[in-house]
């Protein structure tokens, strides 16, 4: 389990608590300013590298080091209020029967690093977005399109196959859910942070409870595997014929999974995984 | 050196530059943004006002991200990105 799922799960899951969805986190106003914040600063903030980098290589003590880091994490929170976890497609099934209403929206990301104004791709959950967007006409172009359930995973399941991963994102100091992205790298900047960066910069988008669990048996070596992963986790190996799995770059989307003929690959708890069990 | 262990960062070599009397504008053209397999061009409202819709939209680059294809270079309709080795 994750510390979130730790602070806000009641045993489960954070996304799969049903708490987390409620219109009550709207009467916090620390939410209501962190919404706000979002809206309005999100592009320039979001899509650059870490301004600190080259100060962070020169600095020579662990400790210098750690506190920088510390430093460079305060300053992105100020403002990037979303904070992220990819979850596998079972997971964002269950988060979408459990919401209320659910509404299509076009893609921040998307629209910052592609100038693709209307791309619907967010399949929005929670109160906290849908109520503060209309304030904001530019992240919603195209308005706010509400879906009945059985509509939003099908598109999920629509994104999938295309190959996109699915990212629950919340509020940044609360568990306040606003939805759930589907994503792809390097267009996505929770993905594109996560791989430039790697495990050290965790908070921006966590990696899901599961890891996958791979069976050399079953494995060809078709490679299809290969192309899925948004993470750079599978590699193809001309000695062994196989696909090798690097596990600790592993984010436990399951993408790989869905195309696997031979039915190689599964998803396992992290918990089970004592090499990952902690890199989140 | 256990700290830089545990970084894993991309080195900047180039210096990416767009002329900005030259650039038309990403919501008008953005052909940089969408050909760019790096994504290292970020479009963002000038000014963003609650309740309206921005309509000036500026590009900023952040080169540090940049593999160094040049894909943006052929693609520009008015010739106005510049790519050169970043000087140290």
């Amino acid at each position: 389990m994750c510390e979130w799922c730790q602070k806000h799960g009641d045993g489960k899951k954070w996304y799969l608590n049903i708490k987390n969805y409620s219109k009550d986190l709207l009467k916090d106003e620390a939410v209501v300013q962190a919404a706000n914040t979002y809206f309005q600063n999100v592009e320039p903030f979001a899509g650059m590298s870490v301004p600190m980098n080259p100060e962070l290589l020169k600095l020579k003590s662990d400790e210098e080091f750690s506190q920088a880091v510390d430093a460079t994490k305060q300053a992105i929170s100020t403002y990037l209020l979303q904070k992220g976890q990819v979850i596998p497609i079972e997971d964002a099934i269950k988060v979408i029967e459990l919401s209320g209403p659910v509404a299509q929206v076009s893609c921040v990301c998307r629209r910052m690093l592609r100038a693709s104004f209307d791309e619907k791709t967010c399949i929005m959950t929670g109160p906290v977005y849908l109520e503060y967007a209309k304030e904001w006409p530019d992240h919603i172009r195209n308005g706010i399109n509400y879906i009945s359930k059985e509509e939003a995973i099908e598109k999920i399941e629509e994104f999938n196959e295309k190959g996109y991963v699915h990212n629950v994102f919340r509020d940044y100091h609360s568990p306040a859910m606003f939805g759930i992205c589907n994503c792809e790298f390097p267009t996505c900047n929770a993905i594109r942070s996560r791989r430039y960066y790697g495990d050290w910069l965790n908070f921006f988008l966590k990696k899901s409870e599961y890891v996958v669990m791979h069976d050399r048996d079953k494995c060809t070596g078709c490679g299809d595997c290969v192309m899925r992963c948004q993470f750079s986790a599978i590699t193809y190996s001309p000695y062994l014929e196989k696909a090798i799995f690097d596990m600790k770059k592993c984010a436990g989307c399951g993408l790989c999974r869905d195309v696997c003929e031979q039915k190689a690959i599964k998803l396992i708890s992290r918990e089970d995984v004592p090499a990952v069990r902690r890199l989140w | 050196m256990d700290h830089l262990r545990q970084l894993n960062l991309p080195e900047r070599t180039v210096n990416v530059q767009i002329n900005k009397e030259r650039c038309i504008g990403s919501v008008q053209c953005g052909a940089c943004l969408k050909n760019c397999p790096a994504a290292v061009f970020i479009t963002y409202p000038k000014a963003r006002v609650k309740g309206e819709v921005c309509s000036e939209w500026d590009i900023a680059i952040d080169d540090t991200f940049c593999w160094g294809c040049g894909v943006c270079v052929d693609v520009c309709p008015q010739n106005a990105i510049t790519i050169s080795e970043l000087e140290k």
